[in-house]
């Protein structure tokens, strides 16, 4: 899901970057407190199943490939604020080292994946009256998945129409929303849920040792 | 009567020669091309995604089409090297690539260059876990 560098129109990736970095300043602001010596190890390790989860390419019908994103439990386990973080720091990881996503799309895919991913997660598990229920994880992390690749789609759809050359020729990402919202939506329902699947056994596993709020 | 046929006449051959004009000339040689092949990280081929294939400092693409059904750009480079490609499918994968290429030369690409090399994958959960555990270090020292 991650867009890589030379997809979208600096019309869209600089205004990105300043809401970005609100966000991130936001983000940052009493994460000190939040973390303690029980905590940080946890982030860790669920950071790095982010991280390894977003390199493991799995096939896609239609000859395509996708990765589950590991933003619902990094949502689940330690809230809006420290999914968002992390998850940008994987997404930053990514991009220097393997050149998955890139340095220009990182706002767009952390704005999208990172803080709407992991917000719509704990909407999900906090805002239904099903609270902590299996139901409510397995709609917060599907959703956290789709609702992302909606944004992504609408994002790449807008490009043909924001940046063009002289001829009409799309100077970034070439097909409208038309294309773009079914060949990315489509396939991240099947990711969703499996995506939904691993969050559920994560939290059958914290929810046994209590690391629940 | 015989003017006026010779004129009809006249006219007709110069219709005649200008349909020429219309004719396509083919050519059929062999020449040496660089192939580049574009794949997802799963290995299956990039294929029938639009291309573009920009010379070095040009801002319209030398060549652009779809990739062939192996997941192939076949182009002759002529004297250029460097090159720049930049394919994309529907679902939001792709490329933009500087290449270096020679007559003759191939090259392998795999799409959002994500076929991640098993020890980068180590290396980099590495960084993570050393990241964090500077952290940890700086929030005991903070509690101290």
């Amino acid at each position: 899901m991650h867009i890589p560098d030379g997809f979208i129109a600096p019309q869209v990736y600089l205004p990105a970057y300043v809401l970005a970095t609100g966000a991130w300043a936001w983000a940052v602001r009493g994460v000190r407190r939040r973390l303690d010596e029980e905590t940080i190890p946890r982030l860790a390790v669920v950071t790095a199943m982010a991280y390894v989860l977003g390199l493991v390419m799995l096939p896609l019908p239609g000859g395509s490939s996708g990765h589950l994103l590991g933003i619902a439990v990094l949502a689940m386990l330690f809230g809006i604020r420290l999914a968002f973080l992390a998850y940008t720091l994987v997404l930053l990881l990514q991009a220097l080292m393997f050149g998955a996503g890139g340095i220009t799309a990182l706002p767009v895919n952390a704005l999208a994946v990172g803080l709407v991913g992991a917000t719509v997660m704990v909407g999900s598990v906090h805002g239904l009256p099903t609270r902590y229920t299996p139901a409510a994880i397995v709609l917060g992390a599907f959703l956290a998945v789709t609702i992302p690749a909606l944004m992504i789609a609408l994002v790449l759809g807008i490009q043909p129409m924001i940046a063009q050359s002289e001829d009409g020729m799309p100077l970034f990402f070439p097909f409208g929303p038309e294309i773009a919202l079914p060949a990315i939506v489509l396939p991240h329902l099947l990711i969703g849920g499996v995506e939904a699947l691993l969050t559920l056994a994560v939290w059958r596993y914290a929810r046994q040792r209590g690391w629940l709020g | 009567m015989y003017a006026m046929a010779r004129v009809i006449l006249l006219l007709m051959l110069i219709v005649t020669a200008s349909l020429s004009a219309h004719e396509m000339r083919l050519e059929v040689g062999v020449d040496t091309a660089s192939v580049i092949t574009l794949s997802y990280p799963d290995g299956e081929p990039f294929a029938d995604k639009p291309y573009q294939l920009f010379a070095e400092g040009s801002e319209s693409p030398q060549q652009s089409g779809q990739t062939d059904t192996q997941g192939r750009v076949i182009f002759v480079p002529g004297r250029l090297r460097q090159w720049r490609l930049r394919a994309f499918s529907e679902e939001g994968h792709g490329t933009d690539t500087l290449l270096e290429l020679e007559t003759g030369s191939t090259a392998n690409l795999s799409q959002d260059k994500a076929a991640v090399p098993f020890p980068y994958l180590i290396l980099g959960v590495g960084v993570l876990l050393s990241g964090f555990g500077l952290l940890m270090l700086y929030a005991r020292r903070g509690k101290q």
